[in-house]
């Protein structure tokens, strides 16, 4: 007959717990019965009843007795919570202040803590993780400089799987702006297509809902299309094998597979995957040998490598392989890899990134909720020691008595745990209630339930018991110091303790730092939005893709849009002010040659739609400018010429000579802390962007006319149009949203500081309300007491002041360098804040001082025992 | 003096020796009875499976663990672990239960009393006629 064996967790873990000479037979008698009820029913049965009576069978006279605590300490545990009890009946709104400060200081942790916990998780999905990495490069500047991007070109892929064993797979990933899809009737305009290899799906664990993850896009005009793609181009129709028309000239792709919306931890987006074999000269259909070339550097390239020291290896052989294929760029260029799981947070310094974290953000997120949560045991800790003056008989007589000292810093302790874990439990509805508003700040779509995992909570409730021990020990620790006859007495606590001024120094620093950071932040974000961009951005329009059949009749467009007074210049060109540029190679006649600058292509009418000003010179006048350019004052300092005149620019790539005609306004379109590129102005007949602009005032009237005249042309495409403001307004968000978030601290803190201050005050008040009698019948005034009880707390405020100034002025100064265009820091936000927080300290000291004026001296002078 | 020696045994005497005293629970009789009509094998496992033919009652072995330590600890059994060690108790050695004097006496008196209880019940309440 077949006998079982118990479990081995369940047999060492009984083996721990029970006491050894009953361990034996219990195990046996288990045992025992679990062979009985395997042989006489089914395993799970008798696993289920062996849990259940294993469960029960940890009785109390069954333990180790060595590992049981005491009894006497049980019955101590139970005085010292009573204790507790009785406290907080009797000191009910110290105890709640206390619960609802940690609560905050708890739930802004909390927060912080999901926020980090999902921004560590982004791109931690796919299987290959670990071994993938993206091809990044550094490329010269015109200046000399090097900035960072993410750009490669179609063949490096290829090329670096054929020279090294180490590369698996290389994926190339190319987005190459707004397409139309149309199914039948159904248009409509996608940002999200990507060209990409067949190995895309396999390398990446993107879900598949219908198809073949390895066939999918290995054809010719195949096309993978997101759940929610599908639904808005098919609707309830079944998408697979069914035609999508792509581009303005409708080419037919086949839907082969239907893919799940990437997860919201993905950094790569996409709503529809096109096959590279669909633009492979030769193999596809759309013939685009610069996607294949060593030069055009569009797309993203992927590696996967069996090796990490691969990497190291690559960048090291990359000159080599530059020389050999692109010689001219081969000093421009170097290329390295980075890790993937790093690309979401660490990617700050890389150029033309969308969808991207920021581990600066997350840093100072975590510093901030440090002192956030750090001020709330503050309080705590100044409340606990302050009150705890009002106890000292208590203590006297517990020392005399033989209380030792361990046992009264375990009751304070037992007090911090009892109203930290109080706090921890109003924290989680706190912040639950919060996190609406908070995914709004972050623009996140955070869950408390993603807390909800044994890790979480148990590190939930360690830092709940660690907050305790931190808030707890030590006022535990001086209180349990006093001198027994002398607490008896009445001689301790004349209200002046040097740590509790350190520690509201320290909360008036943070305080008036973040308040002073919070004003900079907010002037700096004002700076930027309210600078003169050198063009009209407020009302103009913009219009992506313009499909052939408006394209082809551009005069009658324009003429038909202009009809209407509300439509102010209309300009059908290649460029828009914050699109469409690129840089390229150019030279300059007789002066130098190879120069890399953003090049604007435009109709005639573009200046005049954006108004940008020329300020020598002369602009556009008809189409025989065609041979004209427009140049900025950057472009001379590069040129390293004092006048535009007399200037022959010659394309690198084809030769046309251009001659300079004036000289513009310099015009910002991108993020301002970066400058103004070296750039040039001239016409070309390509269409690809429509701006309007309209009268002020007339936006509707100018819109209902411009879909109006849209149908006439077009009527099969959709039209979606752009305001240009709202699209540079875009630029700042980060800032808007650091600048947001820091003052959300900023008011969570200085209402935290406060609410100390208050607690503070009542109990000086409490303690000196004997003294302040006696002054007031020997004549002291109204504002005599109101200087005493203020003046402690003022010298602090100013005190900090002096300390974290200069820091602050230290870090605010490092942080403006990043933008090339900023304010200047003014000492008079410095005064501002500080002076607000010596305010709001007098008006929460003055509420309890007030107290102190009303109150008839008589009655404490007669009540000399309180 | 005598104040202070009853102060420190009762501090010293672990709570759970303080007990309801030295009557036998219901529960508390059966399992007596069975230690003792089981004879030479009575431990854990044995104990529950009688109590289940016997009196039809379903209960789980820590019940009858906590019995027993509970019977031994007021006297009336005493434990001994066995001499070998069986296979299917993985190796273990049974703990063997054998009823004391004390345990005798305590049945015996059970027994008498419910046998004066018995006679002094009126006969057309039970419906026997009186012997």
């Amino acid at each position: 007959m077949r006998s079982h064996n118990l479990p081995k967790w369940i047999s060492s873990f009984l083996s721990w717990l029970l006491a050894k000479q009953r361990f034996d037979g219990i195990y046996g008698d288990l045992l025992e019965e679990y062979n009985w009820r395997r042989r006489s029913r089914n395993a799970l049965i008798a696993n289920i009843c062996l849990i259940r009576d294993a469960i029960i069978l940890i009785r109390h006279q069954n333990l180790h007795q060595k590992k049981l605590p005491k009894p006497r300490n049980i019955i101590a545990m139970k005085s010292y919570f009573l204790f507790t009890f009785r406290r907080v009946l009797k000191h009910k709104f110290n105890f709640f202040s206390s619960v609802i400060n940690l609560a905050v200081g708890l739930a802004v942790v909390l927060l912080i803590a999901l926020y980090v916990n999902s921004e560590m998780r982004y791109d931690k999905f796919h299987s290959m993780s670990s071994k993938l990495y993206r091809l990044n490069k550094l490329s010269k500047t015109p200046d000399g400089s090097w900035v960072k991007n993410a750009e490669s070109s179609g063949a490096i892929g290829p090329a670096l799987k054929e020279s090294f064993p180490e590369v698996d797979e290389y994926v190339r990933f190319m987005n190459v702006g707004e397409f139309i899809l149309g199914v039948e009737d159904n248009f409509l305009r996608e940002r999200e297509v990507y060209f990409t290899d067949a190995i895309f799906l396999t390398v990446f664990d993107f879900n598949i809902i219908r198809g073949s993850r390895t066939e999918a896009l290995k054809e010719n005009l195949s096309i993978v299309i997101t759940e929610s793609l599908a639904q808005e181009l098919f609707e309830d129709k079944d998408p697979i094998g069914e035609i999508v028309e792509v581009g303005t000239s409708g080419i037919p792709f086949k839907v082969t597979a239907i893919a799940e919306d990437p997860p919201a931890n993905s950094h790569i987006t996409f709503r529809a995957l096109v096959s590279w074999a669909s633009i492979t000269p030769g193999s596809g259909t759309i013939n685009w040998p610069w996607a294949n070339n060593w030069s055009t550097q569009t797309l993203t390239t992927y590696l996967v490598l069996n090796n990490p020291a691969g990497a190291e290896k690559i960048k090291n052989a990359m000159p080599g392989l530059l020389a050999e294929n692109l010689p001219h760029k081969a000093e421009d260029y170097q290329f390295y890899l980075q890790h993937f799981p790093e690309i979401y947070l660490h990617s700050a310094d890389i150029q033309f990134q969308e969808n991207l974290g920021s581990f600066q953000l997350l840093r100072l997120l975590v510093i901030l909720a440090g002192i956030v949560l750090l001020i709330a045991i503050v309080n705590y800790v100044n409340q606990a020691t302050a009150h705890s003056l009002q106890r000292t008989r208590e203590i006297g007589i517990r020392k005399a008595l033989g209380a030792h000292k361990r046992q009264l810093i375990t009751q304070f302790l037992t007090d911090s745990l009892i109203i930290t874990f109080l706090a921890g439990i109003l924290a989680l509805v706190a912040a639950d209630l919060f996190l609406p508003t908070f995914n709004n700040l972050s623009g996140k779509s955070l869950q408390i339930a993603t807390l909800v995992t044994p890790i979480s909570a148990s590190l939930f409730l360690a830092s709940i018991l660690f907050t305790a021990f931190i808030a707890g020990i030590y006022p535990a620790w001086v209180i349990s110091s006093y001198k027994a006859v002398a607490a008896l007495k009445g001689k301790i606590g004349n209200g002046k303790d040097k740590s509790r001024q350190v520690l509201l120094t320290f909360q008036y620093a943070s305080a008036i730092g973040l308040l002073i950071t919070s004003l900079v932040v907010l002037n700096q974000i004002r700076f930027l939005n309210t600078q003169d961009l050198g063009f009209n951005s407020e009302s103009v329009i913009t219009v992506s893709r313009i499909p052939t059949a408006i394209a082809g009749r551009t005069d009658a467009f324009k003429r038909e849009l202009l009809a209407n007074s509300a439509v102010a210049d209309v300009s059908l060109g290649n460029s828009v002010a914050y699109q469409g540029s690129y840089t390229t190679m150019y030279s300059i006649k007789g002066v130098t040659d190879a120069l890399e600058v953003r090049c604007f292509p435009s109709d005639l009418n573009f200046m005049n739609t954006y108004q940008i000003a020329v300020a020598e010179g002369r602009g556009f006048r008809s189409e025989a400018d065609s041979t004209a350019v427009l140049v900025n004052q950057k472009f001379l300092d590069l040129v390293g010429k004092e006048t535009w005149e007399g200037l022959v620019i010659a394309a690198d790539s084809d030769g046309k000579e251009l001659d300079a005609i004036g000289l513009i306004d310099d015009f910002y379109y991108q993020h301002l802390n970066s400058s103004v590129e070296p750039s040039i102005i001239f016409l070309s007949d390509r269409i690809e962007f429509l701006s309007l602009r309209f009268e002020s005032g007339r936006t509707e009237e100018a819109l209902q006319h411009l879909a109006a005249t849209w149908k006439n042309f077009e009527d099969r495409m959709p039209l979606e149009y752009t305001f240009v403001d709202e699209i540079l307004g875009q630029r700042y968000a980060t800032e808007q949203r650091i600048g947001k978030l820091i003052n959300l601290f900023t008011a969570v803190i200085m209402a935290l500081t406060l609410s100390g201050i208050i607690g503070l005050t009542a109990f000086m008040v409490n303690t000196r309300f004997f003294e302040m009698s006696l002054r007031k019948i020997l004549g002291a005034d109204k504002w005599s007491i109101m200087v005493l009880t203020s003046r402690d707390f003022l010298k602090l405020t100013a005190l900090a002041f002096v300390l974290v100034a200069p820091g602050i002025y230290y870090f605010l100064s490092r942080w403006l360098e990043g933008y090339a265009f900023r304010i200047s820091i003014s000492l008079w936000w410095f005064l501002l804040s500080w002076l607000v927080v010596a305010v709001l300290t007098l008006l929460s000291v003055s509420t309890q001082g007030l107290r102190l004026i009303r109150a008839t001296p008589i009655a404490a002078l007669k009540n000399r025992d309180t | 003096m005598f104040i202070d020696k009853i102060e420190t045994t009762l501090i010293n005497t672990p709570y759970y020796k303080i007990m309801k005293g030295t009557n036998l629970g219901e529960f508390e009789e059966i399992v007596l009875l069975i230690v003792a009509s089981l004879g030479e094998d009575a431990y854990g496992v044995s104990i529950r499976q009688s109590i289940k033919t016997e009196c039809n009652r379903s209960v789980s072995l820590s019940t009858v663990h906590a019995t027993l330590h509970r019977l031994e600890k007021k006297g009336y059994l005493h434990s001994q672990y066995g001499k070998e060690a069986v296979g299917e108790r993985g190796g273990r050695p049974k703990l063997l239960f054998t009823i004391t004097s004390d345990g005798k006496l305590a049945m015996n008196h059970i027994r008498e009393m419910r046998g004066r209880l018995w006679s002094a019940i009126p006969h057309f309440v039970t419906g026997h006629e009186k012997p």
